[in-house]
């Protein structure tokens, strides 16, 4: 079972590429004792609850640790609930946040994921304080300082603007002692063209190249380090993934969070099943653009009908940097 | 930006195909490219005994 806690919507930074940008006036909640106890009150009455062979506790935002009283009190009840070896806690954090009370809560994460586009320069691009300033010399500081402790997962948006310094940047975070870094291209920036393709793939070999050259055999780096395809299975949306928002709401993930559409009920009144097959349904049906494509099974495209829409603005049309990301899995293969 | 078909199977094989778990127990963000859980923890479910042949996933 996959639970995310989006513990606020606010946060102290003000990235140009974020839906919850100050310009986009969201709510600035934060998820009450309340909100958390009728999600658990509902998750505890799933089937799933019981037959789950884990249950990850992930925890996002907003900046989630700008509600550190909520991510203490949900770890408290998961703990009396689950034994400790079927409990996973994940986060993703603007790393801006790190005083002792949020060092002693991600000293518990399993997996941390932090958000860093790059070197200063392209980092403080889009990733700004309200104030306007970049906010990469701390994150920095606050990466470094996890990552002498724990796995740190360096989590970076590729946008059109920042793909030719791709290399550099995933060679810099490498000689800074990072090994595990994954770049994600922005799959919601429109303005990605034919010509960009070769600079993508041309930046990924680069990147092969690099590790294969320094011999950094347990790095981690998206498409290049991968050796196996993974098959796809069905969409957990609703079945055994949900997104608790800091009002209540219930969505199937982190895409549709916000969208009516995929409003699948509230902790109050809980789940709306007919919603929930609606969704199995839509994902279920084949993705007609694919047919015959030897990856379709492999693709991110296949299993997730919501990614197409939400991008070409039909459920069977799929997303042509989707398509992009599963032709770099072949490659590196 | 077009989609652009791969056809042939060279790279699909029974020794670098794997499958998730089973049906539901992915934990996957598809958008994210992110596991959650033990497979996020611990490393991808890829180094389970399950093969393109046994899984139930298909």
């Amino acid at each position: 079972m996959h639970v995310v806690f989006w513990t606020t919507n606010d946060c102290n930074l003000n990235c140009s590429y974020c839906y919850n940008r100050i310009g986009n006036n969201i709510k600035k909640e934060y998820m009450t004792k309340e909100v958390a106890d009728a999600a658990i009150d509902m998750l505890t009455k799933l089937d799933c609850w019981e037959t789950a062979d884990e249950i990850a506790v992930q925890f996002h935002g907003g900046e989630p640790l700008m509600n550190c009283d909520i991510i203490e009190y949900i770890m408290e009840r998961f703990e009396a609930l689950v034994p400790a070896s079927k409990l996973y806690y994940g986060m993703t954090t603007n790393g801006t946040l790190y005083d002792e009370r949020r060092k002693k809560i991600i000293n518990k994460i399993n997996e941390l994921s932090l958000s860093l586009d790059g070197k200063a320069e392209i980092h403080d691009l889009n990733r700004k304080f309200i104030n306007g300033k970049g906010s990469f010399e701390q994150v920095m500081a606050t990466a470094k300082d996890i990552s002498n402790k724990k796995d740190v997962r360096l989590r970076m948006t590729v946008t059109r603007d920042t793909i030719g310094d791709l290399c550099d940047t995933v060679c810099y975070f490498l000689e800074e002692g990072f090994r595990r870094i994954i770049p994600v291209l922005d799959m919601y920036d429109s303005h990605w063209k034919d010509e960009d393709e070769p600079i993508i793939f041309e930046q990924f070999r680069k990147i092969k190249e690099y590790i294969e050259e320094k011999e950094y055999g347990d790095a981690v780096i998206s498409y290049v380090t991968e050796s196996e395809f993974v098959r796809k299975a069905k969409c957990t949306g609703g079945v055994e993934s949900f997104h608790f928002l800091p009002d209540g709401s219930i969505y199937p993930c982190s895409l549709t969070v916000g969208d009516s559409d995929w409003y699948l009920g509230n902790v109050s009144t809980g789940l709306d099943k007919a919603k929930v097959e609606e969704l199995q349904m839509i994902n279920n049906k084949d993705t007609s653009s694919c047919t015959g494509c030897e990856m379709y099974h492999y693709c991110a495209s296949s299993r997730c009908k919501l990614i197409n829409k939400k991008i070409t603005g039909d459920y069977y049309t799929a997303s042509s940097i989707a398509c992009l990301c599963s032709r770099l899995e072949y490659e590196f293969a | 930006m077009e989609i652009k078909k791969i056809d042939n199977k060279v790279k699909l094989n029974d020794q670098n195909v794997k499958a998730e778990r089973d049906e539901y127990a992915c934990h996957h963000d598809c958008i994210e490219y992110y596991y959650s859980g033990s497979t996020g923890a611990k490393g991808c479910r890829r180094g389970s005994t399950i093969t393109a042949k046994t899984t139930r996933a298909w």
